[in-house]
């Protein structure tokens, strides 16, 4: 079976969840998969007015990926810019990625390319302090990342035991409309 | 308040979301989420409508240290406006404007109730082209190409090939 034709079905057993925009009017040209953990948290509910209001930026961060949003990446890792919305993490070749969400308290998802133009999102952590309303520590030291690293390829590797993810040398072969300045 | 509604596993529901809006100027207030989302929308807007138009000012040879000083800024203070969408200002934007490419922002607005959804969706045009290649497939199979480990390439293949024969169609632009 194809990583294709599994996320399909992964997502027709909602092990996997499909952002949608909340407003509707403009074209998804991209995907966005989530974990029940991601969807929990940019779907709600939640238990405060601080994480309502953290995680509905958030989902805002990942809708403007959905639209097809030109995307600034960074390509090289350990060289990320504030103006970077996505990273690819060292190590390059373990394909993890992550979407940085800058408001305070800095969120990180790390993800998974299923394809091009096609994110799996599977973890989410605090940057660099810990919030009261999610229970993940802060990517503070090597170790953290490395934690988290872990932690979602495990998760990749529950969803997709026979696939790799989507591997390429050039960030066209990952995004479409996407910069690395 | 949550935003989740199941609906072929696409996690929200527009008419709920916007329920405090819908009720009008007597309606209950809109909570705190709501707004965080639509301030987060409009930043990401517009600095993406920035950052585009530094990017296309770039190829014709505009560079931060030269925005900086047409707009009479250290270029550390550019580079910072620059970077994310939370260092903008109503007058950070103007002069970034004017100086990236001598023009002002217009305004305009409309309601986020009752907007069509654009038929357009990435997932569904890959689902459409892996039942293709899954119908092809079953078409097509012999004794020999029933064979499990022959499954996965072959279906593969011909996912591609049903994406080739839809175009290749980009899903972007």
């Amino acid at each position: 079976m194809s990583i294709r034709t599994e996320y399909i079905e992964h997502v027709r057993q909602e092990r996997l969840f499909r952002l949608g925009f909340l407003v509707p009017g403009r074209p998804e040209k991209r995907t966005v998969l989530m974990s029940q953990e991601i969807n929990d948290l940019v779907s709600g509910p939640w238990s405060s007015d601080l994480m309502e209001d953290r995680c509905t930026r958030l989902r805002a961060n990942l809708e403007s990926i959905l639209a097809g949003d030109r995307l600034n990446v960074c390509w090289e890792p350990r060289k990320g810019r504030p103006h970077h919305q996505i990273g690819r993490l060292d190590e390059t070749d373990e394909e993890v990625w992550d979407i940085r969400s800058v408001d305070s308290p800095a969120l990180r998802a790390l993800f998974r390319f299923a394809e091009k133009d096609v994110i799996v999102a599977l973890t989410c952590s605090p940057r660099s302090v810990p919030v009261p309303w999610h229970y993940r520590l802060p990517l503070v030291r090597d170790k953290d990342w490395k934690r988290a690293k872990t932690e979602c390829k495990r998760q990749w590797g529950i969803l997709f035991p026979a696939h790799e993810p989507h591997k390429g040398t050039k960030l066209c072969d990952y995004l479409s409309d996407a910069v690395s300045i | 308040m949550s935003l989740t509604k199941g609906r072929n596993s696409v996690t929200t529901y527009q008419t709920p979301f916007l329920s405090e809006l819908m009720a009008g100027h007597s309606g209950p207030p809109i909570p705190t989420g709501k707004r965080a989302y639509f301030q987060e929308r409009l930043r990401i807007r517009v600095f993406n409508f920035l950052l585009s138009k530094f990017l296309d000012a770039q190829g014709k040879g505009l560079n931060k240290n030269i925005l900086a000083k047409r707009i009479g800024r250290p270029p550390e203070v550019v580079n910072r406006w620059l970077g994310a969408p939370s260092n903008l200002t109503l007058d950070t934007i103007s002069d970034l404007l004017l100086g990236i490419a001598a023009e002002e922002l217009e305004l305009d607005a409309s309601s986020p109730i009752g907007r069509t959804a654009d038929n357009y969706s990435h997932f569904d045009e890959l689902a459409s082209l892996a039942q293709a290649a899954s119908a092809m497939a079953n078409a097509d199979l012999t004794p020999s190409q029933s064979d499990n480990d022959n499954q996965f390439p072959r279906a593969k293949a011909q996912e591609d090939a049903a994406y080739s024969a839809q175009g290749g169609r980009a899903a972007l632009g």
